[in-house]
């Protein structure tokens, strides 16, 4: 059975529902579950008005302000169900590929994640990152609603 | 966990993988299966008749499904997990399985992600897709039998 579960989030309300959804399996299981949150790199051009006028020490210090508050939902649930749970930030422009990167380099068996998260048309379409790391990934995805 | 878990089959040996984790979890949590294959709908057998290559194609799948099912179930039986298997027809494979998950109360399915050689492997199979997008309970993606390499 799975030991090593990945929980990737990005703070939106179906990443909520997969994370309480992944916390009850890993109790169930007896599995570590590992939250991981991925914040976009530091641009000097960008669409994202909030981080225009930034530094790439502001920003940088931006986005892991944002990862603990995301990562905290994690680290929360799991201590509630008492399951073993650490947290990975990860600073990249495609989250499929650190989340399927990062599961390969702590060895998890498992991913488990949302449909879709922030971008996707609520509840109507299979998210782009979901889409992608279920081609991307070699260990089993779990999806959920 | 999960109690009644879906496992549909094309009838290739893609859904070997997604079999062995159904198993596995049906085992850990005391669940059961439900083995499916949605094969070509009934209303092009009457074509069949006057067509001998229809004809031998809708019996071959018919066959490739009935076996497949044999197959799911001998699995289930050796692992000594409860076991259904349920042969519809319907001309979206994809809706007959939210369907059946549906009418039969599953709680999870469990499908193959159809990664099968450099370029299959780049690609999601089409009714994982549809079934992604419509279902509303949990399904569990599983690389095919080659498990790995991608």
């Amino acid at each position: 059975m799975y030991k090593r579960i990945l929980v990737p989030s990005d703070g939106s309300e179906a990443s909520q529902r997969a994370i309480l959804a992944a916390v009850d399996f890993a109790r169930e299981t007896g599995a570590e579950l590992i939250g991981l949150t991925v914040t976009p790199e530091f641009h000097v051009l960008s669409t994202n008005s909030d981080g225009l006028e930034d530094t790439p020490e502001q920003f940088a210090a931006n986005s892991a302000a944002r990862a603990r508050r995301i990562l905290a939902d994690v680290e929360n649930a799991a201590r509630e169900a008492g399951v073993a749970c650490r947290s990975e930030h990860a600073v990249d422009d495609d989250p499929y590929a650190a989340i399927v990167g990062t599961a390969q380099r702590l060895g998890c068996d498992l991913i488990v994640m949302a449909s879709h998260g922030r971008r996707g048309l609520k509840g109507l379409l299979l998210g782009s990152e979901t889409q992608k790391v279920l081609v991307h990934s070699t260990i089993p995805v779990l999806v959920h609603r | 966990m999960y109690q009644r878990i879906l496992v549909p089959t094309d009838g290739t040996e893609l859904c070997s993988a997604a079999l062995t984790a159904a198993i596995d979890l049906a085992q850990a949590g005391g669940g059961t299966i439900v083995g499916l294959h949605a094969g070509p709908p009934e209303r092009l057998t009457p074509l069949a008749a006057e067509d001998p290559v229809r004809a031998a194609w809708l019996s071959e799948r018919e066959q490739a499904g009935t076996d497949a099912l044999a197959w799911i179930a001998r699995r289930a039986a050796e692992a000594g997990v409860g076991c259904d298997t349920i042969l519809v027809h319907h001309e979206s494979p994809a809706a007959a399985i939210v369907g059946t998950a549906r009418d039969r109360l599953c709680d999870l399915i469990v499908m193959a992600s159809h990664g099968h050689g450099a370029l299959r492997r780049r690609l999601l199979g089409s009714e994982v897709q549809k079934v992604l997008e419509t279902c509303a309970i949990p399904v569990l993606v599983v690389r095919g039998p080659t498990n790995g390499g991608g």
